[in-house]
């Protein structure tokens, strides 16, 4: 799964301490995005509060107001991985049910959380996949102690590694 | 997580990447210094976070790329090392990395 437009910006504004103008951030993103696409990514990144401009007009450049984490954010392509392969398969809760077990043996303390999740497979799928592909610091903290990366393929995840990095 | 598995991700990250010195940052480093910390949020947490000493961005991605969420490690040990950069911690304190 590519990283939408949106995401590509966050996380291009997020390793330039100086900033990037929209020139500059055009062409990076890849695929290609035509101005009008950018500028309504800019207002909607710009409306939650998420970047912060310098500058105006030609000259405006554009600035993530707190630097993206970079783990987070590849957790979070996993788990979009992990939700996909659940919802073409509900079965494979099974697995998930499995590594959860094993995720319990190997940390006791991390109950809070595995509790959270047995809970939530027991549960309808729609309202498991909201959960494991939310983003909020609440749903990146679950999702630490998830056992859906299982789910993910070595190759799927080298390209969440590729896709998502320091620049 | 436990002490002995904090020991186990330092060793792992110094055979496999020959670092010698490195930060632990985050919850995890409350097991360097309480062996046997009261269970809690601090204790919960089953990844240890990992500075490079040069703070290194291309370093902490290798090291959660081989010891990370989802890596062979994570999957036979059930914990993991996650590579983070001294930008990482929203507070701490001031010269903390000297």
């Amino acid at each position: 799964m590519r990283p939408t437009s949106r995401d590509q910006v966050m996380q291009l504004l997020a390793v330039e301490p100086a900033g990037l103008s929209a020139p500059e951030l055009m062409r990076l993103i890849r695929p290609r995005i035509s101005q009008p696409t950018l500028w309504r990514t800019l207002d909607g990144l710009r409306a939650e509060g998420r970047i912060a401009t310098q500058g105006r007009a030609r000259a405006t450049r554009y600035h993530a107001t707190a630097r993206i984490d970079l783990p987070a954010l590849r957790s979070l392509r996993l788990h979009q991985l992990a939700a996909r392969r659940l919802a073409a398969d509900p079965e494979l809760r099974r697995i998930a049910h499995q590594r959860l077990q094993k995720l319990h043996h190997a940390n006791p303390h991390g109950r809070v959380y595995q509790d959270r999740w047995a809970d939530l497979l027991g549960g309808s799928l729609p309202a498991l996949l909201r959960t494991m592909t939310e983003a909020s610091e609440q749903a990146d903290a679950l999702r630490k102690e998830s056992p859906f990366t299982i789910l993910v393929t070595p190759e799927e995840r080298r390209r969440v590694f590729t896709d998502v990095r320091a620049a | 997580m436990v002490r002995s598995q904090l020991q186990h991700v330092i060793f792992e990250i110094g055979r496999r990447f020959d670092l010698r010195d490195f930060y632990i940052i985050g919850s995890a480093a409350i097991l360097a210094v309480l062996p046997n910390p009261p269970k809690g949020a601090l204790t919960a947490t089953r990844d240890v976070d990992v500075v490079p000493l040069d703070d290194d961005e291309h370093v902490s991605d290798r090291i959660s790329f081989v010891l990370g969420e989802a890596s062979e490690f994570d999957f036979e040990h059930g914990y993991y090392a996650q590579g983070v950069t001294s930008k990482t911690p929203a507070y701490a304190p001031h010269g903390w990395m000297e």
